[in-house]
C-alpha cells in the first residue's frame, strides 16, 4: 500500500475516524487500533513477512526485559549480543547474503580459484532495514541504561510497527516515540491541519517533482550511449531532485500522517540542498539515519575524541556502513566512500560544525559566498548521487567521464523545459520556507482563507496534472 | 474535531469539484485525447474511422510510428501506427474500425517489434493505453473471454472510464504476475491474430508482417523465442521471413534501447523492400 495510492487514501481516513471516534479516547484501544492497522498496512505488502516483523518485535521486547533483569554485566552483554546478532543476521540473510557470496566467489576467481555457490531466491522484506534499526536502538539504549524496558507489549509493538514509519522511516528512538505512545492523546486541530498540509507537500514532492524527474533520469541513466555530456549532466541533476523529492516526500507524508494521530516523528530532512558544506548536508539529509549512526556507531568508536586520525577512521567507518546500509552493491559503498572523502577537509580543519544554522537565516537572499558554497556542495552531491544511481561502479565512472567530455557544452538533445521550470518553482518555495519544518508550513498562514485554500488547491491540481503511473518510493528497496 | 472534519470535507469537496470541472472541460469535444499520454492511440482510433483512398494500411507500435508517422499524409500507405501497449487486441479493433468505415483494402501491413507480440495486456501501461481508450461499449463486442479475464486482474479497471481518470495520466500500480518472456506470441496475440486472419479471408486482403529495426542487445533473446504458437494463427506464411528480416543495429543508434535516433534513415528501406 503506497502512500500515493488510492488504497492508502481510503485506509487513512478509516483508521483516523476509528482512532478518534470508535476508541472514545481510550489510550489502550487507540494503541491496539494503531497496531492492528499497522500490521494490516504491512500485510498489504506481503503478509508472509509479517511473521518476521512480529518475531523481530518479540525478540527485542524480550531481550530488553532479560537484559534489564540480568544480574551481571556478562549476562547483560549476552542478551545484547544475542539481539544484535539475530537482528543483523536476518538483515544479513535477506539483504546481504547474495552480495557477500557473489563478491567472495568473484574475489576468488581473480586468483584463479572457482567455487560453486548458490544464491538465495528471496525478496527483501520491505522495511527490514528500518525496523531492525528501531529494535537495535531500543536494546542498545537499555544496555546503556538510557531507558527502561517497555513492559507493555502492545505499546512496544506500536513503537516498532507504527505504520507511517514502518517501511521507510524515519528511524525512531524509543526515548522519543515510546513516551508519546504511552501518553494520552487528545485531538489537536492545529496539529492535524499541519499534518494534512505536510502530507500535501509530501505528495507534491513525490508525484510532481520526483516522478517527473525520474522519467528523464531513468531514460538517460539506462541509455547512456544515446546521450551526450550535457544530457548526462542533466540526467544526474534530475536524479538529484528525484531522490530528494522521493525520500523527503515520503518522510513528509509519514510525519504528516503521524501528526493526524497526535504523534510527532523525528524530522528526517531539513532542506539539504541549501547546505554550505558536506557536514551540513549530512546534518540535513536522512537525519534519523545519520543521527543513528552518530549515536550507535560513531560515538562508541570514539567519535571526535582522540585526535585527527581517529576521527578520519571513524568518519570512513560510518560512511562506509551507511553506504552499505542502503544496499548490497559496491555502488553504495563507493557512494559512502566518496562522501567520507568529501568530509575530510572539515575533519582536518575542524570546520564540520561551522554551519549549524540554516543559510541566510532571517534574510531573503544569501550572500555571494553562501551561493558559491551551496553551489559547490550541491555539485559534489550530484557527483555522489551518480554512484548511488548507477548499476555498477564502471557504469558510474563511464557516466562521469561522459559528463566531462567535449559534448558537455553541446545542446543536450532533450528539452525538458517544463520540468526545469517546475524544479525552479519548487526550489523557490523550499527557499521561502527553509526556516520551517517543511516548506509550506507557514506559507499562506497570513493570507485570507480563499487565497490560502486556492494555494493548496493549486498544489492538488498540479499533483493531478502530473500524476501518471504510480511510482514506487526508492527507499522501499532499502 | 468537528471543525477539522467540516473543513476537511469542504476541502475534499473543492478538490472533487476541481477534479470534475477540468475533466468535463477536457471531455468536451474529446479535448483530453490531445493532452493525455498516449495521444497517438486516440489519433489512430479517430483516423481508423475515416474513409481513405489508400488501399494499403499500416498498423504498428511506437517504433513503427517513428518510421511511418500516422500524422504524415502518404498517398500510398495510410499509417495507423500507435503503440505496443494496445496489444494485438487494440490493433484488431483499429482494423475493424477501418473496415467498418467502408475502406477498401488490398494489403494490411503489421509493423512491430517482436516484443509487441508478447503483450498479453498485463503491462503497467495496459490501464492507461488500452483500457481507457477501448474498455467501453463500442469495443466490448470484440472482447474475448481471455481479454476480459485479463482485464479483471488489473486494479480499478472498472473506473477507467471515470471522467477524472479518463482525462488524466493516472494509472494504478500493477505488477503483472503472469509474464511469459519466452513465448513469441502471448495468448491474447494468438487469439487476435486468428481474428485478423479471418478478416483477411472475409474482406480479401493480404497481410504483410514486418519487423522494426532492433537493438542488437536483444538479438539472443529474440532468437531464443518459442515460436510454436505461429502455426495456430494461420499466418505461417506471413511470419515466414519475420525473424530473418530483422535488422539488428548497434545500441548507439537508439534513444532508449528501442526507439531510433534517426528513424527517417530507415523509412525508405522499408518502403522499397515491403511496400512496393
Amino acid at each position: 500500500m503506497l502512500f500515493n495510492s488510492l488504497s492508502f487514501a481510503l485506509f487513512l481516513p478509516v483508521v483516523f475516524l476509528l482512532y478518534w471516534f470508535a476508541t472514545n479516547g481510550n489510550l489502550k484501544l487507540q494503541n491496539i487500533l494503531l497496531l492492528v492497522s499497522s500490521y494490516f498496512f504491512y500485510a498489504c505488502w506481503d503478509y508472509r513477512f509479517l511473521f518476521l516483523l512480529i518475531f523481530s518485535t518479540l525478540l527485542d521486547y524480550s531481550t530488553g526485559i532479560k537484559m534489564f533483569n540480568a544480574n551481571s554485566k556478562t549476562n547483560k552483554r549476552f542478551w545484547l549480543w544475542l539481539s544484535i546478532i539475530i537482528n543483523l543476521g536476518f538483515l544479513g540473510v535477506f539483504k546481504y547474503y547474495n552480495f557477500f557470496i557473489t563478491s567472495f566467489a568473484q574475489g576468488l576467481s581473480l586468483v584463479g580459484l572457482k567455487i560453486n555457490y548458490t544464491t538465495l531466491k528471496v525478496i527483501l522484506p520491505v522495511g527490514i532495514s528500518f525496523y531492525t534499526f528501531h529494535g537495535l536502538s531500543y536494546v542498545i539504549d537499555i544496555y546503556n541504561n538510557k531507558i527502561k524496558p517497555e513492559k507493555n507489549f502492545i505499546d512496544y509493538s506500536v513503537f516498532v510497527s507504527f505504520f507511517p514509519l514502518l517501511v521507510a522511516g524515519p528511524i525512531e528512538r524509543a526515548t522519543h516515540l515510546l513516551p508519546q505512545i504511552q501518553q494520552k492523546r487528545t485531538f489537536d486541530y492545529a496539529k492535524a491541519v499541519d499534518g494534512l498540509r505536510q502530507i500535501l507537500w509530501g505528495l507534491f514532492k513525490k508525484m510532481v517533482i520526483a516522478d517527473t524527474c525520474a522519467e528523464y533520469a531513468n531514460q538517460i541513466f539506462n541509455n547512456p550511449d544515446s546521450y551526450n555530456g550535457s544530457a548526462h549532466l542533466l540526467g544526474a541533476v534530475f536524479f538529484t531532485f528525484q531522490i530528494y523529492g522521493d525520500f523527503s516526500g515520503y518522510s513528509d507524508i509519514a510525519l504528516g500522517t503521524a501528526r493526524l494521530f497526535g504523534i510527532d516523528l523525528l524530522r528526517n530532512f531539513a532542506f539539504p540542498y541549501f547546505s554550505r558544506d558536506i557536514a551540513e548536508f549530512w546534518r540535513r539529509w536522512h537525519i534519523s539515519l545519520s543521527s543513528w549512526f552518530r549515536d550507535y556507531l560513531y560515538i562508541p568508536l570514539g567519535g571526535s575524541r582522540g585526535g585527527t586520525w581517529l576521527k578520519v577512521r571513524n568518519t570512513f567507518i560510518i560512511f562506509l556502513v551507511s553506504g552499505f546500509w542502503h544496499g548490497a552493491n559496491w555502488t553504495f559503498i563507493a557512494w559512502g566512500l566518496l562522501n567520507a572523502l568529501y568530509m575530510m577537509p572539515s575533519v582536518f580543519f575542524n570546520t564540520n560544525r561551522d554551519n549549524l544554522e540554516i543559510v541566510a537565516k532571517g534574510k531573503l537572499f544569501p550572500t555571494l559566498k553562501e551561493v558559491l558554497s551551496i553551489g559547490i556542495t550541491f555539485s559534489l552531491t550530484v557527483v555522489a548521487w551518480i554512484f548511488f544511481r548507477a548499476d555498477s561502479i564502471s557504469h558510474a565512472f563511464e557516466y562521469i567521464s561522459a559528463i566531462f567530455s567535449n559534448s558537455l557544452i553541446a545542446s543536450p538533445g532533450i528539452h525538458p523545459i517544463p520540468i526545469i521550470i517546475l524544479i525552479i518553482i519548487f526550489m523557490i518555495i523550499e527557499w521561502i520556507g527553509r526556516e520551517q519544518q517543511y516548506a509550506i508550513a507557514v506559507i499562506g498562514k497570513n493570507w485570507s482563507k480563499p487565497l490560502r485554500w486556492g494555494f493548496y488547491l493549486l498544489i492538488v491540481e498540479s499533483i493531478m496534472l502530473f500524476a501518471g503511473t504510480q511510482q514506487q518510493f526508492i527507499y522501499f528497496e532499502f | 474535531m468537528k471543525k477539522f472534519i467540516f473543513h476537511s470535507i469542504v476541502f475534499i469537496l473543492l478538490c472533487v469539484a476541481l477534479f470534475h470541472i477540468k475533466p468535463f472541460y477536457l471531455l468536451y469535444h474529446n479535448h483530453y485525447q490531445q493532452v493525455v499520454a498516449g495521444r497517438e492511440i486516440y489519433y489512430a482510433i479517430a483516423k481508423s474511422k475515416v474513409k481513405s483512398k489508400s488501399k494499403k494500411v499500416l498498423f504498428g507500435d511506437s517504433v513503427a510510428r517513428q518510421l511511418f508517422d500516422s500524422k504524415d499524409s502518404d498517398s500510398i500507405i495510410n499509417s495507423l501506427a500507435s503503440n505496443q501497449a494496445i496489444g494485438m487486441a487494440g490493433q484488431f479493433f483499429l482494423l475493424q474500425n477501418y473496415l467498418n468505415a467502408g475502406n477498401n483494402i488490398d494489403t494490411v501491413y503489421f509493423f512491430f517489434r517482436p516484443f509487441t507480440f508478447q503483450n498479453n495486456l498485463n503491462q503497467v501501461y495496459t490501464y492507461h493505453y488500452f483500457l481507457k481508450p477501448f474498455y467501453n461499449k463500442e469495443y466490448n463486442q470484440y472482447f474475448t473471454t481471455t481479454v476480459l479475464k485479463q482485464i479483471e486482474k488489473i486494479p480499478y479497471y472498472q473506473f477507467c472510464r471515470y471522467p477524472s481518470i479518463l482525462t488524466s495520466n493516472w494509472a494504478p500500480n500493477f505488477s503483472p504476475k503472469d509474464t511469459d518472456n519466452h513465448s513469441f506470441l502471448s495468448p491474447i496475440s494468438l487469439e487476435y491474430l486468428r481474428k485478423i486472419k479471418e478478416l483477411s479471408r472475409k474482406y480479401n486482403f493480404a497481410i504483410i508482417i514486418m519487423p522494426t529495426p532492433m537493438n542488437n542487445i536483444y538479438q539472443k533473446q529474440i532468437q531464443g523465442f518459442d515460436t510454436t504458437g505461429i502455426a495456430s494463427t494461420g499466418l505461417q506464411s506471413e511470419f515466414k521471413n519475420y525473424f530473418t528480416d530483422i535488422i539488428y543495429l548497434d545500441n548507439s543508434q537508439f534513444v532508449d534501447s528501442s526507439h531510433l535516433i534517426k528513424p527517417e534513415v530507415y523509412t525508405q528501406y522499408y518502403k522499397t523492400k515491403f511496400i512496393k
